[in-house]
């Protein structure tokens, strides 16, 4: 290597020093997925921060990868953007050499399979995963950064994941909670439990917030809805 | 082509399209190489890696804490005894200090008579080590597995959620039980006389 003081001192910036390299960001946003007997539902804020400031508020971080698997994804944008456009490739892939699309646990498994390969030098991207299985029942994944996975019914995940996550694990989990009886969550209450704790989210995290994009996943598609949340 | 380059056209219009076909999907290709190879994972863009990635592993450009915390799983045991094997795990996965799931599941079934699993703890070990002889009975056996998890998920915080029980003969596998440690906890708690007010 040349180096620039010793070789051309006529070049060298006097008081310059070296930078760090910084490979990662972090843009914040969160997560929430829900499962249900025949429907899932995913939403995640629209807010794109660096640091105290906010690049946008209208930042749709959720990836339509199907007619019936969505993938939210927050962290690092450029990963995300990265790792979603392979995601998308691999599926297109998918379906010219098989014929048929891929179903979600399918996709569950290659994504996890695409994260552990960066091992050494991950994708710094919160992943939640939903949709309908193979027998049309709702099923939700989460990751952690090099691809471990698990299904579950609902899972929250991204900046305020775990300001979300008891919430959930209380008003649908039931977790230790006694003389309770589980019963199926209705595609309406899940949906205002996921308003719910969104809104308690922006109450105390600063990178959630402005809004959250909805979407819900049945048999007969996929429906889109928008609800505003606090803009400080 | 020596005009096309002194006109630089080349930078306005994409002249070789094929190519650059080609060129994403060698991109797609090459950012899953374990699609093709599972062994083969990317090498990262650095040298000495330990040290390079603990550096990225602080904070962003705005000085925000960066963490990369993956899930791990800590508390499994297993023995052999006169009744074949037994193999008995907690569920808790940690991220850092956060508790990321409480139902992993840590003992990959692999096949009928196959079953995967990892990292053994020391907390587990007192109460192994205790109860444990050759001549143990099936329900001996899966009884020690059981609490001497539950004694470790009961000390170590990085341990806990559901105790899981297998237990292997010349049959293969077979799932004994899945119990919660806080029932568990009850459980013992009562067999011992004790009560919570």
């Amino acid at each position: 290597m040349l180096g620039l003081s010793e070789n051309f001192p006529e070049y060298a910036l006097p008081g310059g020093k070296q930078a760090r390299f910084e490979p990662y960001a972090d843009n914040g946003g969160s997560i929430v997925a829900i499962a249900g007997e025949d429907y899932a539902v995913i939403g995640a804020d629209t807010r794109l921060s660096t640091g105290f400031s906010i690049y946008t508020r209208e930042q749709k971080k959720l990836f339509q990868l199907s007619d019936r698997t969505v993938l939210g994804a927050t962290g690092c944008w450029c990963d995300t953007l990265t790792l979603t456009r392979l995601l998308k490739a691999r599926m297109q892939m998918y379906e010219h050499e098989h014929n048929k699309s891929m179903t979600t646990p399918a996709v569950a498994q290659m994504l996890s399979t695409m994260l552990y390969y960066k091992r050494f030098f991950p994708y710094y991207v919160s992943n939640v995963l939903a949709g309908l299985d193979g027998d049309g029942k709702g099923c939700v994944y989460s990751y952690d950064p090099i691809g471990h996975c698990e299904r579950s019914n609902y899972r929250a995940g991204g900046s305020a994941g775990a300001q979300l996550q008891p919430l959930l694990d209380n008003q649908i989990g039931l977790k230790n909670m006694q003389n309770v009886t589980e019963a199926p969550l209705p595609r309406e209450k899940a949906l205002a439990l996921l308003k719910d704790v969104f809104i308690s989210a922006a109450e105390r995290d600063i990178y959630t917030g402005d809004s959250i994009y909805i979407l819900i996943i049945t048999a007969n598609g996929i429906q889109e809805e928008k609800f505003e949340l606090r803009k400080d | 082509m020596a005009l096309v380059d002194l006109c630089r056209l080349d930078e306005k219009i994409n002249l070789k399209p094929a190519s650059s076909i080609a060129s994403l999907e060698n991109d797609v290709i090459g950012y899953s190489q374990n699609f093709i190879n599972s062994a083969q994972l990317a090498s990262p863009p650095f040298a000495n890696p330990i040290e390079t990635l603990a550096q990225f592993n602080s904070k962003d450009e705005t000085g925000k804490d960066i963490k990369i915390q993956f899930d791990h799983g800590t508390t499994t045991l297993g023995f052999r005894y006169k009744g074949g094997v037994l193999l008995a795990v907690d569920s808790r996965a940690t991220g850092g200090q956060f508790i990321g799931s409480q139902t992993m599941k840590k003992i990959v079934e692999i096949n009928d008579y196959l079953l995967g699993c990892t990292t053994i703890l020391f907390y587990a070990f007192g109460v192994l080590d205790s109860g444990y002889n050759w001549d143990l009975t099936d329900e001996e056996a899966q009884e020690l597995g059981r609490r001497a998890i539950y004694h470790a998920t009961h000390r170590d915080a990085y341990s806990g959620g559901i105790i899981r029980v297998y237990h292997i003969s010349d049959k293969g596998w077979v799932n004994i039980s899945n119990e919660d440690c806080s029932e568990l906890h009850y459980k013992y708690q009562e067999q011992k006389g004790l009560k919570d007010e």
